[in-house]
């Protein structure tokens, strides 16, 4: 079997201990409307404020772990970066403006994104965080507001 | 075979919002319409299928639904004696099928991807008994590299696991 699919730029990236980080920039989104996409998104994520275009240069690890250039595909890379780059976990009463909030499913890093508004009583603590959707645009939005399922850890340098 | 509007929605969403091709591999293999696809056609039919789908400019919400089901379909599939190829015209629509490909090295694990000098992916499975035809491979002009492996091909992956 023979699948020949897809293509895409490599870009220099490596851990703080200079290990490479696979990763990939697409040239340009599904070609998809952003109208159409906006109206679905808009309806199954009620509190989701869309910011910057749709992508496809970047995902949510790369917005969060190579600034915007590139996209970590592989959760086994996201978890070397916390690894390599001494991440550590933060408890949900301790976490701060900046931390990242980590999603996960079935053992791997699905989605990540960035905290702008820690958990807290007064939010129940459901966070606001800013994050990418895959292809899609980054939102603002709650935590548990987003298409990936609310089952999250904290984690900072 | 065909998709409503809100499977094709369902398909595309998972397809956009996804970042890992793991998850979306993972998440397509659960969608209804794909295990559909993958019950109801043979491996020969999506064959059939894939080549025209991946051949076409992939213009329609339909074609690229299509396209990233079939992706979720053949991996239900054990292909172990059959040279299947797809060649997408216009591989930045279905830009993260190069993603679903490298994580089906879960299901075929004598699966290998080679990336080519243009950071294509290649992916080529070989049966120790039943050469790859090679001669297919080579007429077309993109395929730069092929990687080969000698190994037994991987059992089937049943759909009775539904």
């Amino acid at each position: 079997m023979i699948l020949q699919i897809g293509q895409g730029t490599t870009i220099p990236l490596a851990t703080s201990q200079g290990n490479s980080i696979d990763n990939v920039q697409h040239p340009c989104t599904p070609d998809l409307a952003d109208q159409h996409w906006d109206s679905v998104f808009a309806k199954r994520h009620l509190s989701a404020k869309p910011r910057a275009k749709m992508s496809g240069r970047y995902n949510c690890h790369g917005m969060v772990f190579a600034s915007r250039r590139t996209r970590i595909f592989s959760a086994n890379e996201v978890q070397k970066i916390i690894t390599e780059d001494s991440y550590i976990d933060v408890t949900l009463e301790n976490v701060l403006e900046g931390d990242f909030i980590l999603y996960q499913e079935e053992g791997d890093i699905i989605h990540s994104g960035i905290v702008i508004e820690p958990p807290s009583a007064t939010n129940m603590y459901n966070p606001l965080v800013i994050s990418k959707w895959g292809s899609g645009r980054e939102y603002i939005h709650r935590g548990n507001d987003c298409p990936y399922p609310f089952m999250v850890r904290y984690i900072r340098i | 075979m065909t998709l409503s509007e809100h499977e094709i929605d369902e398909i595309l969403y998972f397809a956009i919002f996804a970042n890992t091709g793991a998850y979306l591999l993972r998440k397509l293999r659960q969608n209804a319409s794909v295990q559909r696809l993958a019950r109801e056609l043979s491996v020969g039919s999506i064959e059939s299928l894939a080549n025209r789908i991946f051949s076409s400019k992939l213009d329609t919400n339909l074609d690229l639904a299509f396209a990233y089901s079939i992706l979720g379909a053949i991996s239900f599939h054990g292909i172990k004696e059959r040279t299947l190829i797809l060649k997408v015209c216009r591989p930045e629509k279905i830009n993260l099928g190069a993603q679903i490909v490298a994580e089906m090295q879960a299901y075929y694990p004598n699966v290998h991807v080679a990336k080519g000098r243009l950071a294509s992916t290649v992916l080529v499975q070989r049966s120790a008994n039943i050469p790859v035809s090679i001669s297919l491979a080579n007429s077309l002009p993109s395929v730069k590299r092929i990687e080969t492996s000698n190994t037994s091909p991987p059992s089937s992956v049943s759909l009775s696991k539904f």
